[in-house]
């Protein structure tokens, strides 16, 4: 075989991939809005729940919502923590090297065994039961190494001859971390936790028996009362549904699952765009 | 200071990068008020030699030293120095300037947020001291807001040295301050040099020997880390 033609070998199986990829993506867009956009209508967004699977969907897409924004508070400054724990006090070097395994390792970590550990710390241990709380702490802890490893990424990018001027000017290390490492990573930083955030948008199975529930009650009102949840709501008509509109109603709420996600990925875009903005000015 | 100490005094230093011995025996002594300038073939370690006085190197992997540097009677390596007090009073200029994306007034101003944080509405005044004495303040002066990016080689390396001109050193280290500048801004920065001898130690690497005959009280000569 001659080189060029291994070259377009290569050039084919490559792209070959890369569309089915993109393909796959659009065919799951696809599927969810055919499907689940004839549920879309004012009352199924705004209203409350109805008998199983009617109604509305408002509260479990809040309950969505504040898992998310629970774990996104409570992850970020622990991932920025262990992210500058690891640029500016490891350094390069094999304890650094280390510590990445191991955010590593914890980023593969299946998520169930961190709704098990969970249900054994507050579900059990800490008797709280079945609550939203335990679902913030068990997303928050799941996706760390996420936004960590995003973030400590976006600070190494930074270019070293920063950090030397900052430094040759007296900066103490927190200065600098002020002056040049969170200015100049802020778009790196706000991606990490979004990218964090979608994951736990997505997630089910951590959080399906220590913080969510599918139907008795609208919104926690104590720290220890469960939540209705979009992805909870989806797995249990999906399971058990068996009339059409229910079914639909299960794609719709997928379909605002994914909508939810897709604002949140424009919301970076608009963030970025006003940082960088700030940073020129 | 007390003006009858010398500045800095450098006894046998040597330095090394792991196995790479990068300096050896240097013995040199900085009059209050001079400028030195360092010259040698490039590898030679007269950046080496200028960072060391700040202790800018204490990070680079394998680095080590032996010997010991003194700046004003004070040993700088001792387990007792503040280095962002050192390195305020030893600013150090690199070869390649290096402002942030910010603007020109903000980027004045850098180290002065930090080292004197409680006087804020001293910054303008002190902002326009610094670009008057680099030079920079009638080309910069009706844009301080502007991007400070957008600035040439040769102003942007100005700025860098008003930015540390602002932080009243006692002493300045210049590594090849005009080696990207055309001759007329080259020159606006040795006359300022000049003027500057009365409150200021200056330091200047330059592969230059016209430039060290003109501006140099003392001329060093490097060569393969040792003086000549
Ligand atoms: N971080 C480092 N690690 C290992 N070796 C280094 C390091 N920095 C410098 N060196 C070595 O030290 C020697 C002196 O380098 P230095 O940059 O001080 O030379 P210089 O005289 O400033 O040269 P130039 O005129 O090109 O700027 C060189 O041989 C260089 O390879
Ligand atoms: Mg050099």
């Amino acid at each position: 075989m001659n080189r060029q033609l291994k070259d377009r070998i290569l050039r084919w199986v490559l792209a070959s991939s890369a569309i089915a990829g993109c393909s796959l993506l659009a065919l799951i867009l696809i599927a969810v809005i055919w499907r689940g956009h004839s549920a879309i209508n004012i009352d199924f967004l705004f209203g409350a729940p109805g008998n199983f699977g009617e109604g509305g969907i408002f509260y479990q897409a809040l309950g969505t919502l504040l898992l998310m924004l629970g774990a996104g508070v409570l992850s970020f400054p622990i991932a920025l923590g262990s992210a500058l724990f690891q640029t500016e006090i490891l350094r390069p070097g094999k304890t650094a090297e280390l510590f990445q395994l191991l955010m590593y390792s914890l980023n593969a970590v299946p998520t169930i065994l961190f709704g098990l550990i969970g249900f054994m710390v507050f579900g059990v241990w800490l008797d709280i039961g079945v609550s939203w709380t335990t679902g913030v702490f068990i997303l928050a802890v799941m996706i760390s190494p996420t936004v960590q490893t995003v973030m400590r990424q976006s600070i190494e990018a930074i270019p070293e001859h920063y950090q030397e001027t900052a430094r040759a000017l007296g900066l103490s290390p927190w200065q600098r971390v002020r002056a040049v490492v969170l200015p100049q990573s802020a778009y790196g930083l706000v991606t990490g936790v979004l990218l964090g955030l979608a994951r736990a948008a997505g997630e089910t199975a951590a959080i399906m028996f220590t913080a969510t529930v599918f139907s008795g009650i609208l919104f926690p009102e104590t720290w220890t009362e469960p939540v209705l949840t979009l992805q909870t709501h989806i797995l249990t008509l999906a399971q058990e549904a068996v009339d059409p509109n229910t079914v639909a109603n299960a794609w719709g709420a997928g379909l605002v699952l994914i909508g939810i996600v897709f604002f949140l990925i424009s919301l970076s875009l608009v963030i970025r765009s006003r940082l960088s903005l700030e940073a020129d000015s | 200071m007390n003006s009858t100490l010398p500045a800095i005094e450098v006894v046998s230093l040597g330095v090394s990068y792991g196995e790479e011995r990068v300096l050896d025996s240097i013995n040199l002594t900085l009059a209050t008020g001079s400028i030195t300038t360092f010259s040698g073939p490039s590898g030679s370690g007269k950046s080496t030699l200028l960072r060391t006085l700040c202790r800018m190197n204490d990070r680079m992997p394998g680095f080590s030293l032996s010997g010991s540097i003194k700046v004003f009677g004070q040993d700088i390596y001792g387990d007792d120095t503040d280095l962002c007090d050192l390195r305020r009073r030893v600013g150090l200029l690199f070869q390649k300037p290096c402002v942030f994306p910010k603007s020109i007034y903000q980027n004045v101003i850098f180290g002065l947020i930090y080292h004197r944080p409680k006087e804020r509405a001293l910054f303008p005044e002190l902002a326009e001291q610094a670009l008057l004495q680099a030079g920079l303040w009638e080309e910069v002066k009706d844009r301080l807001d502007a991007p400070a990016v957008a600035l040439s080689q040769g102003q942007q390396q100005r700025l860098a040295l008003a930015r540390t001109l602002a932080l009243e050193p006692d002493v300045l280290l210049l590594d090849e301050p005009t080696a990207s500048l055309d001759p007329e801004s080259a020159n606006v920065i040795e006359e300022w040099a000049l003027s500057l001898k009365s409150c200021c130690t200056l330091v200047w690497v330059t592969h230059d020997p016209a430039q060290a005959e003109r501006i140099g009280d003392y001329q060093v000569m490097l060569s393969a880390g040792s003086l000549a």
